[in-house]
């Protein structure tokens, strides 16, 4: 009985992170569309295809391998929204994570297709390289946004935007881990089965990393006004007097001559 | 990077800061909103019209200032859109 209620704990957090990532992917589609940024509108459609990938197979039962492709296009799309984000134009490891990330979901859908289609067990092997797919993938955006955060922590930056970076770093380097559960899954037993409690153990170890990920970004991404003032109740936002061109370059003027003196 | 670019010329930071402002509008006009300047924008503005600007106000140094402001926005891109949502 309590692993059935433990199954349906999980369950709930399971369905908690599927909404949590189909909000989030509409609100950056929202805001991207809105403010016209490109990186924000490929985020919002890689979660909103991951969101697809689990629900046509945990609710339609259209299998993993539906759920892998789909799952593929999501991180495919991250690793690019990283890259747009943090490294447009600069030299770094941004293009060969993005390849080395298709590489590994390639393998992946091949690794699937075999097992599904040709029964060949891949499942150890597709798992030890399906660790460091996510944590490619999460790992990059949690590291691009831990060394910025580390390069602004002084600055004088609104505070909810330092928050923002750490967070996004925080969850998403706890994601990265999330599929290391997946080894102890017990050969020939349904994931999160509630007559097994290993198998319940994965799925619940896995349920609590997606949802802890899932709020996390949420809260990172669509904090609401009233909390970007909590975070920014001691720090004084900028309030110029308005010139006109002419007065502001007399003004400048004013300064380099004063400063050549 | 209005900061940045005061420390470099040794003008005021809101003059600086009204300085790209200023910018801004001689390149994109004056009805673009601020929150949808994303970094293409301000690569461009840095690169032509507050270029402009500086040589008209004759400050020295001109291209290696603009140098370090374009180091600087493409080391500190990201807070375009993580500060712009």
């Amino acid at each position: 009985m309590t692993l059935i209620i433990l199954f349906w704990i999980f369950a709930i957090l399971l369905i908690l992170f599927i909404i949590s990532l189909l909000s989030v992917g509409i609100f950056f589609l929202i805001k991207g569309n809105q403010n016209k940024m490109e990186n924000l509108i490929v985020i919002g459609i890689g979660f909103i295809s991951m969101v697809i990938g689990f629900i046509g197979s945990f609710v339609f039962n259209l299998g993993f391998a539906f759920q892998e492709i789909f799952v593929f296009i999501g991180f495919v799309l991250l690793v690019v929204f990283t890259n747009m984000t943090f490294y447009k134009g600069i030299k770094s490891k941004a293009k060969t994570v993005l390849i080395v990330t298709v590489i590994l979901g390639i393998i992946q859908l091949i690794l699937m297709t075999l097992q599904v289609y040709f029964s060949i067990n891949t499942y150890y092997f597709r798992v030890t390289l399906d660790v460091p797919y996510t944590f490619l993938v999460f790992n990059w955006m949690a590291w691009s946004s831990y060394s910025m955060y580390q390069k602004i922590k002084n600055k004088n930056i609104q505070p909810w935007i330092k928050l923002r970076y750490k967070l996004v770093a925080f969850v998403s380097f706890i994601l990265s881990f999330n599929n290391i559960p997946e080894y102890f899954q017990p050969k020939g037993t349904t994931w999160g089965d509630p007559d097994n409690i290993i198998s319940l153990a994965v799925f619940g170890t896995t349920a609590v990393i997606s949802v802890i990920f899932a709020i996390g970004f949420c809260l990172a991404w669509m904090m609401p006004n009233g909390l970007k003032k909590f975070f920014n109740r001691n720090y004084q936002l900028l309030d110029e007097k308005e010139y006109t061109e002419e007065e502001l370059m007399n003004l400048i003027r004013d300064q380099l001559a004063s400063r050549d003196n | 990077m209005g900061d940045l670019l005061a420390q470099k010329i040794n003008i005021s930071p809101p003059a600086a800061r009204g300085l790209i402002k200023l910018s801004i509008k001689d390149e994109l006009g004056p009805f673009k909103p601020y929150n949808q300047i994303d970094f293409e924008d301000l690569k461009k503005t840095f690169e032509n019209s507050l270029k402009r600007r500086l040589i008209k106000l004759e400050v020295q140094e001109c291209e290696s200032i603009l140098d370090y402001l374009l180091d600087e926005l493409f080391l500190n891109q990201s807070l375009i859109t993580i500060g712009g949502v």
